[in-house]
């Protein structure tokens, strides 16, 4: 599953630290989120949807195989 | 929890020096129960130490106390564990299965033959009930 994380977290000018520290997750999880080696479970793709006041679907893009 | 969690490593420790103190002072211990009570003692007093210097530790230091919670409950943390651990399962039941067919072979008593199988066993039973357990609550 792709994602806008890393653009997003950019845009605003945060950095993985303080993006992991709001989130309550490890900046490890954060790296693998935007290197889309890691998919969230949908307690954290809520969290993350709510701290940039999107829509999990504005952030996460589902491609089918 | 943390609470219960320190009772719990204080009672370990009690434990450990009790095992320890006991084989130093009851004479005529047959050697085996000698053996056990050090190796437990020892092993008991050593865990619980680490942890408890662990716990003061991290009370003096509230901000890496606060990146160890994440870093426990970290979900990815917790996945990559629950992966590590599922393959390390998936790794030891051939290596289980070639240990018996060595004592087989290395003509062992009946008795550690079937304990080894026992054992082999017992982890499919424990995870068939687990799954069984895992299926009604999720």
């Amino acid at each position: 599953m792709k994602n806008k994380l890393e653009e997003l977290r950019k845009q605003r000018g945060i950095r993985q630290e303080e993006l992991a520290a709001s989130l309550k997750v490890s900046r490890q999880t954060i790296g693998s989120l935007e290197n889309g080696r890691y998919n969230p479970s949908i307690l954290l793709a809520f969290k993350i949807a709510r701290y940039f006041n999107m829509s999990i679907e504005d952030i996460f893009i589902y491609e089918e195989e | 929890m943390k609470k219960r969690e320190n009772i719990k490593y204080i009672s370990l420790l009690a434990v450990g020096i009790a095992l320890l103190l006991s084989s130093y002072f009851i004479e005529n211990m047959p050697k085996r129960v000698f053996a056990l009570c050090i190796s437990i003692g020892i092993s008991f007093t050593i865990i619980s130490l680490v942890n408890i210097f662990l716990v003061i530790y991290l009370n003096k230091r509230p901000m890496i106390k606060i990146q160890k919670d994440i870093d426990e409950n970290d979900e990815r943390n917790v996945y990559i564990e629950k992966s590590a651990k599922a393959k390390s399962l998936d790794l030891i039941r051939p290596i289980m299965v070639l240990m018996t067919f060595l004592l087989i072979y290395e003509d062992a008593s009946i008795l550690v033959i079937l304990t080894s199988l026992i054992i082999y066993l017992l982890g499919y039973i424990i995870q068939l009930f687990y799954i069984k357990k895992l299926h009604k609550e999720i």
